[in-house]
């Protein structure tokens, strides 16, 4: 892909880093983080006296990626990947019956970003008359992968079943 | 037709009558002048009439028109039981000709209304099959008509019911399950969706906008 050869190749995401909000939401903390530590060095304090608060996001990412984001170079990095990954990165919107539990995100997120790209962004959608399954909207393209479609499907089967009933 | 013979009969016999009665008198009332005539042409005559009316005096006048009296009313009477025989006969025959006339009439004329009616009843039977094979006829349209029409809605019923039967299946059993399913256990089969239409989403990714 054009746009991860540009991206930092030793960076990767983390599995809690789901979606473009998520991104956004960290670009946010590096970018406070880079200001307070700037602040820092211009005010001559040491960096260990007052660390800001991380979120979990960031630790995430710092933990994944083996980060120092003392060093400002690794800080940029990091500011760099993530912008670029909030403007090029593949977004995938898939909505569930219910609302999925975090358990159930992490996994679906282990499989996308093994099979589909390291890169790839979820939007989480909720669609309570599919029964059960998900509907997979990508960029250009549209998966149904419901009950309903399933039964929709096989609605030969089912008309057969019922005729041979009726027969009877 | 048979009222006018009677009457001419009856008035025929009257008038006969009543000239052979008056036939009686004139000669009766002839009789006497001619005498009279005699009488006036000579003495001897005269003596003779004399004799005459000795011997055919009052008495023997009176006799002789006493006789003549019975006799016709003898001849009267005689006519009287032929005439009224006759009329009994001719009454008789009246009656058996009217009978019979009026019988052959009647017969006739009964024959006549009965083929009239019997006319009447052919026609009215005629009639009566015609509206009945047309009832027939109406009724077996209808009846097609009204088959055809419930054959025709029975397969729209159908079609319809097999058109919608399936969203309503789906509808159910979507609407029981609800969450029942956990989104967990859906996990595997969700992925191997994902599995299977992995390159597609892959190069929709990697060739999208």
């Amino acid at each position: 892909m054009a746009h991860e050869a540009d991206a930092p190749a030793q960076l990767q995401l983390p599995l809690l880093v789901v979606s473009p909000v998520d991104v956004g939401r960290l670009i946010r903390d590096v970018e406070a983080l880079d200001n307070q530590l700037m602040q820092f060095d211009l005010k001559g304090q040491t960096h260990e006296a007052k660390m800001p608060k991380t979120s979990l996001l960031l630790e995430a990412i710092i933990d994944s990626n083996k980060l120092d984001l003392l060093v400002p170079a690794q800080r940029k990095q990091l500011l760099d990947f993530l912008a670029q990954i909030r403007a090029h990165a593949p977004v995938l919107h898939i909505s569930f019956s219910a609302d999925p539990a975090a358990s159930f995100i992490e996994k679906l997120m282990t499989w996308l970003r093994q099979e589909i790209s390291p890169q790839v962004l979820l939007t989480v959608g909720l669609q309570p008359n599919i029964g059960a399954g998900c509907l997979v909207r990508s960029t250009n393209k549209f998966y149904d992968f419901s009950l309903r479609q399933n039964f929709t499907k096989n609605r030969e089967l089912l008309m057969a079943s019922f005729k041979e009933v009726v027969k009877t | 037709m048979t009222i006018w013979w009677l009457f001419l009969l009856l008035g025929t016999i009257g008038a006969t009558g009543i000239a052979f009665i008056w036939l009686i008198v004139k000669i009766g009332s002839t009789s006497q002048p001619a005498k009279k005539a005699k009488n006036a042409a000579g003495t001897i005559q005269e003596a003779a009439d004399a004799d005459v009316e000795h011997i055919f005096n009052e008495d023997f006048r009176e006799e002789l028109r006493n006789r003549g009296r019975l006799h016709f009313e003898k001849i009267i009477g005689e006519n009287a039981m032929f005439l009224q025989q006759d009329l009994r006969l001719t009454t008789s025959q009246l009656n058996e000709y009217m009978k019979t006339e009026i019988s052959s009439k009647l017969k006739e004329e009964f024959k006549k209304y009965e083929e009239s009616i019997m006319d009447a009843k052919q026609m009215a039977i005629e009639s009566i099959q015609k509206t009945n094979a047309a009832i027939d006829e109406q009724r077996a349209l209808l009846g097609q008509a009204v088959q055809k029409e419930i054959v025709a809605e029975k397969q729209q019923l159908v079609q319809r019911f097999e058109q919608n039967m399936t969203d309503i299946v789906n509808h159910y059993v979507i609407a029981a399950i609800g969450n029942q399913i956990d989104l967990n256990d859906q996990l595997e089969y969700i992925l191997a969706d994902l599995e299977a239409n992995k390159a597609a989403m892959i190069e929709d990714i990697t060739n999208g906008a």
